[in-house]
């Protein structure tokens, strides 16, 4: 093809400037010079869309394979970092807790009411030696043998002990505690007691009054040691028992195993003082006779 | 076409010229990239005889023009073809045998190479802009820095028995 030029490198030359003037003038005059343009883009695109292609995979490949190398040794300090989180969120999540303990207690102790003092559970024993309790008030704190301790959901039970600086709390899951409740809905009086499986039997319901399940069962305020009206817990089930008294089992409204701070009455309202000395069924202690 | 340089040499160049030339409008703002075309047309005029070193110069501007969005296809065709001779010349008379005389051969070719450019635009556009001449000092900056290494990486690849600074 360039074998006439060979001796001519100039008219080659010239030629090739010609032209190159040439197909600039045709873009820089005629509309249709544009198409030139149209031509040289749909070259080039596909050079760009492979370019564009390439690089960004490689972007991947380096982001997503090359930076693997420090994957395990991130991966076991996020892990770590997970643990640690975990941990702190569950220690805000009792800190939490316990302070919405404690501002109902002081909501509470702050109405004047009655007299209470609050208190941490430091000890537990095991449900089958009654799941006693150790909270950390005593007779220095005005804490009295047979004062009631309760908790926002409900009845907790009664000191069976005070120490100086501690006192022992029975539950009322305890089989030797007893209660003296009401029937929310009948209004019937009866006697809570615990058994060793941590449930509670509502003793003393006749047949003729009718139970329903998820009645709510509530301190009647007869024996002398818990206020009138604190919730004990929820009716269950109710079975036939004996020729005289239905046999009822009851919830307990609090959660013993999750019990931490709690409420402890120094005084007695007058009404179960006035109980009290009226000789009711009820000894002091909370016991059946 | 000179026996010296291989039949596969010429698509090849062409096709990195569009490749570099693309990758470079991607990477970088317009104009402030070294100049591949130039160090090609360069390289194949130390091989080729005048006519097809002009040829080929033509041909690499128009790579060049395509993949390099330039405002008029043509350009670059055109101060190519000029610049492919001038080089040849230069090269045949020249002593070229160490960096700073190659990086200085290259910054004459690409400031010619822009100066026709400019000339160009001037006549053909009726107000072309400032940026140009920024771009062409910039442009023959890079292209003789950056030119002497690749040229070098051409003759060690393409044509290992080659030397660039030897004159034929």
């Amino acid at each position: 093809m360039i074998a006439p030029f060979n001796n001519r490198p100039f008219l080659c030359l010239a030629i090739l400037l010609v032209a190159n003037l040439l197909l600039l003038s045709f873009q820089v005059q005629n509309e249709q010079g544009k198409s030139l343009a149209g031509t040289s883009l749909a070259i080039e695109a596909p050079i760009a869309n492979m370019l564009h292609f390439l690089r960004s995979n490689a972007t991947d490949f380096f982001r997503h394979y090359i930076y693997l190398v420090d994957t395990e040794a991130n991966n076991q300090s996020l892990r770590l970092e997970n643990q640690r989180l975990l941990l702190e969120v569950e220690r805000l999540h009792s800190l939490t807790e316990a302070a919405r303990r404690i501002k109902f207690f002081d909501r509470l102790a702050s109405t004047g009411a009655l007299d209470l003092t609050a208190a941490s559970v430091i000890q537990r024993g095991p449900p089958f030696f009654g799941s006693i309790l150790v909270v950390n008030a005593g007779l220095n704190q005005g804490v009295k043998e047979n004062s009631a301790v309760i908790v926002p959901e409900g009845v907790v039970g009664r000191v069976q002990m005070s120490g100086v600086w501690a006192s022992r709390v029975e539950p009322i899951i305890s089989p030797q505690a007893a209660v003296g409740a009401v029937l929310g809905g009948s209004r019937h009086l009866g006697v809570i007691r615990g058994d060793l499986n941590g449930s509670l039997h509502l003793h003393y319901i006749p047949h003729s009054v009718k139970v329903v399940l998820g009645d709510e069962v509530l301190t009647s305020g007869m024996d002398g040691i818990y206020p009138k009206g604190l919730p004990v817990g929820l009716v269950v089930s109710v079975e036939q028992g004996n020729e005289i008294h239905q046999k009822i089992r009851v919830a307990p409204a609090v959660d013993f195993n999750r019990v931490e701070e709690i409420l402890i009455l120094k005084a007695q309202t007058q009404n179960n003082a006035k109980g009290r000395q009226d000789g009711q069924e009820l000894t002091t202690s909370g016991e059946i006779p | 076409m000179s026996r010296s340089l291989r039949k596969w040499e010429i698509p090849m160049l062409v096709a990195g010229i569009m490749l570099l030339q693309t990758l470079s409008s991607a990477l970088f703002k317009t104009g402030f990239y070294f100049d591949v075309a130039l160090i090609c047309v360069v390289y194949v005029s130390r091989h080729l005889d005048p006519t097809a070193s002009t040829m080929v110069g033509c041909l690499f501007g128009l790579a060049q023009d395509i993949t390099g969005l330039q405002p008029l296809l043509g350009l670059n065709g055109f101060s190519k073809t000029a610049v492919a001779l001038v080089a040849l010349i230069l090269i045949r008379k020249l002593v070229l045998n160490n960096f700073w005389s190659k990086s200085l051969l290259l910054l004459f070719l690409s400031i010619v190479d822009g100066l026709i450019i400019l000339l160009l635009m001037t006549l053909l556009s009726p107000d072309p802009s400032n940026a140009l001449v920024t771009s062409v000092i910039g442009r023959a900056a890079l292209t003789a820095l950056l030119g002497v290494p690749l040229l070098y990486f051409l003759d060690k690849i393409n044509s290992p028995e080659k030397d660039f600074s030897q004159v034929e």
